[in-house]
């Protein structure tokens, strides 16, 4: 009796920090609209700032600075970032805060260094108190104290204050606020330092209970979605509820399942997603924005074709007048650009915005490396099972995504990569975790660069050709009238969710394939594949060579990937990367595709 | 007459509020038929139930013949229902010709048959324009070419004379009756303007705080007593 209480309190303190640092993600997405993937960057800059205050005035003192620190920081990415991104579509704003994750993660690795740091305990809360026999940590009982203490002053905040008041009014009502003369700019600055000061806060209180590393910022943040998604956006008791039942299942599923407490929150947000779709005390958004432009996809054009063509002859020549190094390069870039087609695809055409692509690319990479491994398949049918493999996880996380949009999709998607990421690092029987599988080799008819090149082009030009014809043609047609107006398409008969679960899947299948031939490119497969930043790469090759563009995903994998190789030298390129995407997403929506039909365009009209 | 849609003891509250209260009535092939009431009377969520926004708490929705209360709304459409909007809700990326070429792909028609269609509804040669790019009367026609595309059975015209000038309400209207009467389309349109509603319905349906209040033809809702009482705000009626 006494371990199960003890263990009951332990989850209890587990979900104090994460109820803070939901409390303020829901808060801020309440308010604005804005979901931010910082947020979990503002929580690790509050354990950075604890840390190193703590060191010299304390741990007390250090707490309040490092919350005040995270509100400062999250007022300036309001000021500086977000508030250019108020009516931009869903899309743009998820992919900034992306942007910021990358700088934000530079910044810390600059000024505390890539060590992991162990900080103090708390003076006066170090020892424990026996409760039914059993020891329990008093800064444990502390930590549930103010989790609840939190939970008590936000409602006070919400009922008592005029600020609180017009925090309801903008999460229900944003129009009417408005009206009443409001002015949103204040409100907006306000929100975001109180958010990001909630999620500093819950930085700075976990540094006596773990270390404080440069990778807390993206494991917080598929939690904080996870608990914010069961919970319902907006919702503070919601999210109280979710983070106390997500802690508490962690607390006893590691009883039972010690490796996959990560799959358990998973399953509760799908059941929870099932049943509500918006959370448990979450309402249906209103005036939600569009998760992408409505923008017809630009046509290809005399140029269009000309370039087309020549970038094929080009690419079929390359290994005849090019070094071994660029064919290698060529390689890369192929594979990336099949995988960012298969997210063009669904992005694009069908406006379904993924933030987990890279579940996908695993899936085939993992999917071919164990066939080739554990089954011995030859590297032919290995790579055919790849884009099943990865096809049947995109069926799968494609029937909870297809009752969702935007935001919620997006965090759907990254927590459904999140889990598989979590099995490729934890599962090491399978995938040997972070040691990944190795000696994949290609089979020996393709064993060289050039010959493995040709399979390459082949296959993903076949591959994106097929996608682009899709999108071209009547698949293409019904997909985009789901994306511009879903009531308009059931009433015209059109199956929204399994238009939408299709294009996931093919989108899957894509991904997939080319996650196999990355796979027998570089003879091994680790859970980076998985990882958010292979979806942010993802992302970014989509935007950067324009979503609404059909050459798109050819030309962004093509700059990215060259850029990457150049500037990935440079000690902090990340940050450098999270400029450029930031700048993508205020200044040029519409990548170097969009940016180059407006050109041709507007030379042909000058001509006529 | 056959009856193309019969609604029987429809109901549906939220929470308290009962918004759609034992609602009956029938309507028959090529017949025009206005639905009308006081803000709140409970069209939008009767409008609903019908096109499967929304399920009915109880009552049934029979549409020549097959139970449709519980379908889905893509279902419902390839039933013989079709719908248009209030705000008119057509494909934003898409040309005018595109938009109907996507309603009659999704009614298994082929993409031909688009010219007649938007001659029809008077587009013709505007095909090639972008959708947005148009008036606003003109994106109310544009969809309701695609609201014909699947030549329902039923159409659902919901305000469809909201957000356009004078002359142009009433040739909408004409528009509307005109493709009933030739294709035997029976029409259910809810409106504001009383000229739009006596002028072209064959029968009018009142509802009040949910419930109908009187079904009949403009001349018999011209002298409903009730329906002055609460429609008109005639006391003394």
């Amino acid at each position: 009796m006494g371990f199960f209480v003890a263990q009951f309190l332990t989850g209890l303190a587990s979900a104090s920090s994460l109820f803070l640092v939901a409390a303020g993600l829901s808060i801020i997405f309440g308010v604005t609209r804005v979901v931010n993937f910082a947020h979990g960057s503002l929580y690790m800059i509050g354990a950075f700032i604890a840390y190193s205050v703590a060191s010299r005035f304390g741990f007390w003192i250090a707490v309040p600075v490092a919350a005040v620190g995270a509100g400062a920081l999250g007022w300036v990415m309001e000021r500086t970032v977000l508030r250019h991104l108020y009516k931009a579509p869903e899309l743009f704003q998820l992919v900034a805060t992306f942007g910021l994750v990358l700088i934000i993660q530079d910044a810390a690795l600059w000024l505390w260094g890539p060590t992991d740091l162990l900080g103090p305990r708390a003076p006066g809360l170090s020892g424990a108190i026996h409760i039914l026999d059993e020891p329990i940590p008093t800064y444990d009982l502390f930590l549930i104290a103010v989790g609840l203490a939190v939970l008590g002053g936000v409602w006070w905040m919400f009922a008592r204050t005029r600020f609180g008041v017009l925090v309801r009014a903008a999460t229900e009502d944003r129009e009417m606020l408005q009206a009443l003369g409001v002015r949103p700019d204040r409100l907006f600055q306000v929100t975001f330092f109180i958010g990001a000061a909630l999620a500093g806060l819950g930085g700075a209180l976990e540094v006596p209970r773990q270390t404080v590393t440069l990778s807390m910022d993206l494991t917080i943040i598929a939690e904080a979605f996870v608990v914010v998604v069961i919970g319902g956006m907006g919702s503070v008791l919601g999210a109280f509820l979710a983070a106390v039942l997500i802690a508490e299942l962690n607390a006893f599923g590691i009883l039972i399942f010690p490796e996959i407490t990560l799959v358990i929150a998973f399953v509760v947000m799908a059941v929870v997603l099932i049943v509500r779709p918006y959370g448990l005390l979450g309402k249906a958004p209103q005036g939600a924005h569009a998760a992408v432009e409505i923008q017809a996809p630009a046509k290809l054009g005399k140029y269009g074709r000309i370039g087309g063509g020549l970038l094929l002859v080009g690419l079929l020549i390359l290994p005849l007048v090019g070094s071994e190094f660029a064919v290698v390069l060529m390689t890369d870039v192929l594979i990336f650009a099949l995988m960012a087609a298969g997210l063009h695809f669904m992005m694009g055409t069908g406006g379904l915005i993924s933030f987990g692509h890279a579940a996908f690319f695993g899936l085939g990479a993992y999917g071919a490396a164990l066939l080739s491994s554990k089954l011995g398949f030859s590297m032919w049918l290995a790579l055919a099972g790849a884009p099943v493999i990865a096809a049947i996880g995109a069926a799968l996380i494609g029937l909870f995504a297809v009752r969702l949009s935007g935001v919620y999709l997006a965090m759907l998607t990254l927590a459904g990569a999140q889990i598989l990421w979590s099995l490729g690092v934890q599962w090491q029987d399978l995938t040997g975790g972070d040691d990944g599988i190795l000696g994949i080799w290609p089979a020996d008819s393709v064993t060289g660069t050039t010959a493995f090149y040709y399979l390459c082009f082949g296959l993903s030009v076949i591959a994106i050709a097929a996608m682009m014809a899709a999108a071209g043609g009547r698949f293409g047609l019904l997909l985009r009238a789901t994306r511009d107006n879903a009531p308009r398409a059931r009433a015209l008969g059109i199956n929204v969710g399994k238009r939408r679960w299709a294009a996931i899947v093919i989108a899957g299948m894509a991904a997939g394939l080319a996650g196999g031939l990355y796979v027998f490119s570089k003879g091994s497969v680790f859970p980076s594949t998985l990882a958010i930043p292979r979806s942010v790469d993802a992302l970014v090759m989509v935007l950067l060579g324009g979503l609404h563009a059909p050459a798109g995903p050819i030309i962004g994998a093509g700059v990215f990937t060259l850029l990457e190789d150049s500037l990935s030298r440079l000690d902090y390129w990340r940050a450098l990367l999270g400029a450029f995407i930031v700048a993508i997403a205020i200044s040029a929506p519409g990548g170097i595709g969009g940016a180059l039909s407006n050109w041709v365009s507007r030379a042909q009209r000058q001509r006529s | 007459m056959t009856v193309m849609l019969e609604a029987r003891a429809l109901r549906k509250s939220f929470g308290g509020l009962v918004a759609v209260d034992d609602v009956s009535f029938t309507l028959s092939r090529a017949e025009r038929v206005a639905l009308i009431g006081p803000n709140g009377a409970g069209k939008s969520t009767c409008f609903n139930l019908l096109s499967g926004e929304a399920a009915p708490d109880t009552g049934q929705i029979i549409l020549d013949g097959t139970d449709i209360s519980r379908l889905a709304p893509h279902v419902r459409q390839r039933a013989g229902l079709g719908r248009t909007f209030q705000i008119a809700a057509v494909f934003r990326s898409m040309t005018v010709s595109e938009n109907v070429t996507t309603a009659l792909i999704a009614a298994g028609r082929s993409p031909d048959n688009r010219r007649a269609l938007l001659t029809e509804v008077g587009l013709a040669g505007l095909g090639a324009r972008l959708v947005t790019d148009l008036a606003y009367g003109d994106i109310k026609r544009v969809e309701m070419a695609m609201a014909l595309a699947a030549r329902p059975k039923v159409l659902l015209l919901d305000e469809p004379t909201a957000g356009m000038a004078g002359p142009e309400r009433t040739r909408i209207m004409e528009t509307a009756a005109a493709l009933a009467d030739k294709n035997g389309t029976a029409l259910l349109f809810t409106e504001h303007d009383m000229d739009a509603v006596f002028g072209f319905a064959d029968r009018i349906l009142v509802m009040d705080q949910g419930r109908l209040i009187a079904d009949g033809t403009p001349d018999e809702i011209r002298e409903n007593t009730e329906v002055k009482r609460v429609y008109l705000g005639d006391p003394d009626a």
